[in-house]
């Protein structure tokens, strides 16, 4: 996780609070956003849930800390929300500062997100796994 | 005169010249397993794979001079302006910011294509790609890693922000529809009105003519 300069602040840092930041607004504007976000298309053409696909229910439960019916929504976006921004935080702090514990950032990890999330996405709409599905 | 660096224990050291790193490498500071690097060198080698470094003094500092010689390119890289870019490197060649970032919002791209902020992660996405995959290529001095990172967050980019796109169109599609359909739906009412208000009258005046 390269920095700008030497001893410089990765700029990746800014990620986890920048998304946290937008949740918060997203509660706010649950109220207006009710109704004017659409079915996700891919869905309404193909009958098939895209990667995202439950992805506002899930951010909606997850805002008013309903946490099961956020998962059963979007399970891959609760983990990042809540395990991948701290850790990818942490990551961040420890690259500037390497005395902290924990693993040091490495691509893998990143990786690992992306893959995971096309996984996710492909599990999600096969027959047996309809529970994984977003209603 | 090259300006050498060199990995000790997870920590980047340097730059230093060359009478220094030999110094330290004759004392044993730097081990001969630690990697060093210098402007010109294609990646951070084991102090005990740099023969210029290990052999003795006499020799190496003629080989090193016709090696700069050479090489006239390398030179104007040797000056403080270009020690600039390798020294906010780390050991192994690093990652390209730039192709992380991409990623990173490649991946939300993804996750958002089907709300409208979709774009709002995917055109960073393209642009941090298209610039990663310039400080990647191979041959690009300093040496960056990252290249296929760079190549999934521009996939990534351009799949979202297109399905974005193509969902914006859907919107605006559907909301003229639905003006449409409004529309007609209210000259309806207002049809049927009318015939109710002609059927009225017409009652009205039955009633009255008896």
């Amino acid at each position: 996780m390269p920095s700008n300069k030497q001893g410089g602040w990765p700029r990746l840092i800014l990620v986890p609070p920048l998304l946290i930041f937008g949740l918060v607004i997203f509660r706010f504007l649950l109220p207006f956003l009710k109704g004017a976000l659409p079915q996700c298309p891919f869905f309404t053409f193909t009958g098939l849930h895209c990667p995202g696909c439950g992805g506002t229910r899930s951010a909606e439960a997850l805002v008013h800390f309903e946490i099961a019916e956020a998962l059963r929504q979007h399970a891959w976006f609760v983990g990042a929300v809540m395990i991948g921004l701290p850790v990818l935080f942490w990551m961040a702090l420890k690259e500037r500062k390497p005395a902290l514990p924990g693993p040091k950032y490495h691509d893998r990890w990143l990786w690992f997100c992306l893959f995971s999330l096309l996984i996710y996405a492909v599990l999600r709409n096969l027959p047996g796994m309809v529970w994984m599905a977003p209603v | 005169m090259s300006e050498w660096y060199y990995g000790k224990d997870g920590q980047q050291y340097g730059p230093v010249d060359e009478a220094t790193i030999k110094a330290r490498a004759a004392t044993g500071e730097i081990s001969s397993t630690d990697l060093i690097w210098k402007d010109g060198m294609e990646k951070w080698l084991p102090l005990a794979e740099v023969s210029e470094i290990i052999t003795a003094v006499g020799s190496t500092s003629a080989a090193a001079t016709s090696a700069a010689s050479a090489s006239p390119y390398d030179s104007p890289q040797t000056n403080p302006a270009g020690a600039a870019a390798p020294a906010g490197m780390p050991i192994t060649p690093p990652t390209s910011g730039l192709a992380i970032a991409s990623l990173v919002c490649g991946i939300l791209a993804i996750l958002s294509s089907c709300v409208y902020v979709g774009i709002v992660f995917g055109i960073p996405a393209v642009v941090c790609g298209h610039m990663a995959l310039k400080r990647t290529k191979v041959g690009v001095q300093p040496q960056q890693g990252g290249y296929g990172m760079a190549i999934a967050g521009l996939i990534c980019g351009y799949l979202g922000s297109l399905f974005s796109l193509v969902l914006i169109a859907f919107i605006v599609f559907a909301l003229n529809r639905s003006d449409g359909i409004i529309k007609e739906a209210m000259e309806e009412a207002e049809r049927q009105q009318q015939e109710q208000n002609e059927e009225n009258q017409r009652l009205v005046d039955e009633l009255n003519a008896e």
